[in-house]
């Protein structure tokens, strides 16, 4: 979990992260893996085996149907599609009964729940989260968070998210917070409460 | 990739219909120029007189210079003979029952009536009946020279019957010859003209050339195998053109060559045209759709599609895209060539008779152009497509794209621009016809320099519209802002405005301005007061010439011969055969009657042997005074001339100038008299003079100064009038482009707009914020075309008129002017009315 009040560097964070963007120094390493000196093909194949993405305006294309998202980072690999995985992936985020319909048919909360079921489907290293919850009502976002835990408990799923929202960041087992660009403090087993204390701390710096 | 492709395609519907109807149009314009081209190439009409030959034997229209370069390019102008012994020479071969030569005669039957009208009417020596099969129903065939026989349809045009008489003209007169029988069509072939056959030493007698034939044509022996017998008769006969089945039209019908030469012409300047604009349009519109999916990119791009991937998906798109609007384009595509066709017939430019030929390539052709216009127009948008970085998605809002243009299109453009501007120069250095077609030429390489440097052109004006707009209530202050966000919209919706303004002043204005000049070379040149005109086809005879010329009112005369002859000329460093546009003219009097204009050398030195040449083509040719020069005359005939002078009138009187002489065996008769009157009498005595004997020659009419002028360039102003066909075709095809491409850039503003009313801007505030961007589009694609049009026309009017103003057309400019602010306002308001009926709150939710 990653936190911090606006413009300290959370976003940077995540696309340096993800190999979207270049860090101007130091070195960035993922799965065992050094991202400096890789070409675009190269990340972009990285981001596709590694890396799942779920937005907070979930991006998913609006001309295909949700059977079709969440396959389609296979499709782009070329990769064969484990159907008992997908099942279960399916199965797991509630959508396996809207598998026919397109984004603009469903609500935000099941689109999110296409958007975290095209990030699992892959078996990512890491699932890379950017305000997840921003566009959801708190009870909506509240099952969305669970879903994001769910992959962590129960699939081993490794999840990086970036929130301001200290409810969310109660999910996550370790909160770190950023303020200017630098990882200013760190809190593991967070509670809404104390990740609240924590970030209006860094919010009078 | 292929079925994600396909699911795109159907559900951006909307998007994609566009594009599809840019591309299905293009196909459409390629389609019909290709079945005008086909119908160039093979169309036919049923032969009439030599139906019933196997093959016929023609003299070779194909230029030969140095006896060894033949091109295609040059053709000449007068029919080219056969000399008689190629009769005996076929007659001989196995397989041939009979061979026998035509003398083609155009003749001038005067009407029974009176009233000095003439019928045209075919005629030819009753030898050849054979050919058609022509069989006599009545009567018997010509046993003497002062017989003839006609054919049914002529018989019942004169309305004459065995044992009548009809009038022929004749040498400064008529003769009367008998009907002694009249003849049939063996097979019933439909007539396509009026036939008369005269006693075979009668139609030699009357032949311009009686030791020559227009034509050989051979009947088979039953049962001859008829490919052999072709084969054969090429190799007996090298110098000819065997015409086969199915192409005998060619050497019987004048027209029908001409027809089908216009045609492939028209289609391939045409279809060139149209290839070059398609691409525009259509890549216009790709791109306007292809920038709206950014996002969808970026998205594809961050979960882990390789540029290369998200590229190939554009480009499988616009493949399914374009075969399929290629295919439904093409079909109505026939009919355009048909529309077009039956104009051209209508103008008398192609015989109504000649029908469209279709074929299976037009299709194929139209179909694989598109695909790959659409593909390559494709390409460069993909490459920015693939370029898109995963970033993009991760943004709540995106910011229209960067307007740094590349190097590459930098130079490029640049390059065009310096390419289309010296393109304009063309009139300078040739002041014909010809020359003034680099001006057209130069406007579309002008707007492609002005396609690529686009966004870096665009931006100084949006800045000075903006500046304007700003003072504006609110509404301006919003389009000042819509329309600087996005210079790289704006720059693609302008270019083909710009094409459409600026290619239409031009194409008008070159024909004015060419008109404007030949009218007023003639009237400063002709010297002469009064013109003596053939409607008939027998030309001026030499008798009406001794007669006009023993008035005591005349003081000089000189027949105007007109024929074409052709030269080696240097264009572009390399040596092509160039066609000028001649006149012959009686030696003495072509400085009073006539004045081209000299500017160099001496016309009193024009005699028998020498030539007078315009001066630019006199620099083409690359000869000097005194210089001597190969042409080719009419009939095919090589000829040495020395250059005596050189003149500048080449619109009004050509460009070239022939001691009559020179020219009398190789070209057609006389069609007009110049005359000159005595000093004693004056131009009215002379014209009462000459209107008697007018009256007593059928076929001849006065005819004032001014129309001659006028008919100079009559041809030339049919050619124009194809020329505003194709262009109307193609202008009309510029504004579906435009209309399509504003509706298409407008429909993606949706989000835009709901923003707009949500926050509490009424309805006619954004309207008018719509209708203000647009006047600076059409602002904008005006003064662009009108410049880009302007560069070419004043180099033209300094060529040929001398001044750096052309005639400017105001009711043309106000209606070009009136259409695009038209067409543009329709095509942004309906889709805005359409968006503004829609529920804001929703449409913003809704995720583009």
């Amino acid at each position: 979990m990653l936190m911090g009040p606006s413009g300290s560097g959370k976003s940077t964070f995540l696309h340096c992260a993800s190999g979207v963007d270049r860090p101007t120094s130091g070195e960035i390493w993922l799965g065992g893996v050094p991202l400096s000196g890789m070409g675009e093909n190269d990340l972009t194949r990285l981001r596709r085996e590694r890396v799942g993405f779920v937005f907070q305006a979930y991006n998913l294309l609006p001309t295909l149907d949700v059977q079709d998202n969440v396959t389609l980072p296979l499709r782009l690999a070329g990769a064969p599609l484990d159907r008992a995985w997908a099942d279960r992936i399916l199965e797991r985020v509630g959508i396996a009964d809207r598998l026919g319909h397109r984004p603009a048919e469903l609500s935000g909360g099941q689109q999110q729940r296409v958007a975290i079921a095209r990030a699992l489907i892959g078996r990512p290293d890491l699932i890379l989260a950017d305000e997840p919850t921003g566009a959801l009502d708190s009870d909506t976002g509240g099952r969305v968070l669970g879903l994001l835990r769910d992959s962590v408990d129960d699939l081993d799923q490794t999840v990086l998210m970036v929130t301001h929202d200290p409810v969310a960041a109660s999910y996550a087992d370790t909160a770190l917070f950023l303020a200017d660009g630098r990882i200013v403090d760190s809190l593991d087993g967070p509670t809404a409460p104390t990740v609240a204390e924590r970030m209006s701390r860094l919010g009078r710096r | 990739m292929l079925s994600v492709a396909v699911k795109t395609l159907r559900a951006r519907k909307g998007a994609f219909a566009g594009t599809f109807l840019a591309l299905a149009c293009a196909s459409c314009l390629v389609t019909a120029s290709g079945v005008l081209v086909e119908s160039g190439l093979r169309a036919s009409v049923e032969p009439y007189r030599y139906a019933g030959a196997e093959a016929v034997l023609g003299g070779d229209p194909a230029v030969e210079f140095d006896g060894r370069h033949r091109t295609t390019g040059a053709v000449l102008s007068e029919p080219v003979g056969l000399p008689q012994e190629t009769v005996q020479e076929v007659a001989g071969l196995t397989g041939v029952r009979t061979a026998v030569g035509d003398h083609r005669l155009t003749l001038d039957v005067v009407s029974p009536d009176g009233g000095g009208e003439v019928t045209p009417v075919s005629g030819h020596g009753w030898d050849t009946a054979p050919l058609g099969p022509f069989t006599l129903v009545d009567g018997e065939a010509p046993g003497a020279t002062g017989e003839v026989v006609v054919d049914a349809p002529l018989a019942e045009t004169l309305q004459v019957a065995v044992g009548d008489r009809v009038e022929l003209v004749e040498d400064g007169g008529t003769r009367s010859y008998e009907v002694s029988g009249v003849a049939g069509h063996g097979d019933g072939a439909r007539a396509r003209e009026q036939v008369l056959f005269l006693h075979p030493d009668e139609a030699a007698r009357l032949s311009p050339a009686p030791d020559s034939f227009q034509a050989v044509g051979v009947v088979a022996a039953e049962g001859a195998d008829t490919d052999r017998l072709a084969a054969e008769l090429a190799a007996t006969v090298p110098d000819a053109v065997v015409y086969e089945d199915g192409t005998v039209d060619r050497v019987e019908f004048i027209d029908v060559g001409e027809g089908r030469s216009l045609l492939l012409l028209v289609a391939l300047s045409f279809g060139g045209l149209a290839l070059l604009i398609a691409l525009f349009v259509a890549t216009t519109t790709l791109a306007l759709v292809t920038d709206r999916r950014l996002r969808e990119f970026a998205v594809l791009r961050a979960i882990g599609a390789t540029p290369r991937q998200v590229a190939r998906l554009v480009c499988v798109e616009a493949l399914l895209l374009s075969l399929v609007a290629g295919v439904s384009g093409s079909v109505p595509g026939v009919l355009v060539a048909e529309a077009l066709r039956s104009y051209f017939a209508h103008l008398g430019a192609v015989p109504a008779d000649l029908p469209s030929t279709l074929g299976p390539l037009p299709f194929l052709v139209a179909v694989l152009l598109v695909v790959v216009t659409a593909v390559v127009g494709t390409l460069g948008v993909a490459a920015s497509a693939a370029r898109t970085s995963p970033v993009e998605a991760l943004r709540e809002t995106r910011a229209p794209g960067p307007v740094e243009l590349p190097g590459w299109r930098r130079g490029l453009g640049l390059l065009c621009l310096v390419l289309g501007v010296s393109a304009a120069m063309t009139p300078l250095g040739m002041r014909t016809e010809a020359g003034a077609a680099g001006t057209g030429g130069a406007v579309l390489v002008l707007v492609l320099g002005i396609a690529l440097l686009g966004p870096a052109l665009t931006g100084p004006i949006l800045g000075a519209a903006g500046r304007l707009l700003r003072r504006l209530p609110v509404s301006g202050f919003l389009a000042a802002a819509a329309t600087a966000a996005d210079p790289r919209r704006f720059a693609t919706l302008l270019t083909p405005l710009v094409l459409a303004v600026g290619f239409t002043l031009t194409m008008v204005t070159t024909q004015s301005v060419l008109g404007a000049a030949a009218e007023r070379q003639v009237d400063e040149g002709l010297g002469a007061d009064a013109v003596l005109r053939a409607t008939g086809s027998s030309g001026v005879p030499p008798q009406v010439v001794a007669r006009v010329s023993a008035l005591p009112e005349t003081g000089a005369e000189s027949v105007l011969r007109e024929t074409s002859v052709i030269v080696r000329a240097d264009l572009f460093g390399d040596s092509e055969p160039m066609e000028l546009r001649a006149q012959g003219v009686s030696a003495g009097t072509a400085g009073t009657l006539l004045d081209p204009g000299v500017v160099a050398g001496d016309l009193s030195d024009l005699r028998p042997g020498t030539v007078a040449l315009e001066s630019s083509s006199a620099d083409l040719a690359g000869v000097g005074i005194g210089d001597e020069l190969e042409v080719v005359l009419g009939d095919g005939t090589p000829a040495t001339v020395r250059l005596v002078a050189e003149y500048e009138r080449g619109l009004g009187f050509g460009q070239a100038l022939f001691p009559e002489q020179d020219l009398e065996a190789h070209s057609g008769p006389p069609r007009r008299l110049l005359v000159g009157a005595a000093e004693e009498y004056g131009r009215q005595r002379l014209e009462e003079a000459l209107a008697s004997v007018v009256a007593d020659q059928p076929g001849l009419e006065a005819e004032s100064v001014g129309d001659l002028a006028a008919d100079g360039r009559s041809e030339s102003r049919v050619a124009a009038w194809i020329n505003f066909a194709g262009l109307g075709v193609i202008l009309a095809y510029v504004a579906i482009g435009v209309l399509n491409s504003l509706v298409v850039a407008t429909a993606g503003r949706s989000r835009e707009f709901a923003l707009l009313r949500l926050i509490g801007t009424e309805r006619r505030v954004v309207v008018r914020t719509v209708l203000l961007e647009t006047a600076v589009l059409v602002a904008a694609a005006v003064l662009l075309g009108t410049l880009v049009a302007l560069v070419p026309l004043s180099v033209l009017s300094v060529a040929f008129l001398g001044s750096p103003f052309p005639p400017w057309p105001e009711g043309l400019y106000a209606a070009v002017v009136g259409a695009t602010a038209l067409v543009c306002a329709v095509a942004v308001l309906a889709p805005t009315t359409v968006m503004l009926g829609q529920h804001p709150a929703q449409t913003v939710g809704v995720d583009e």
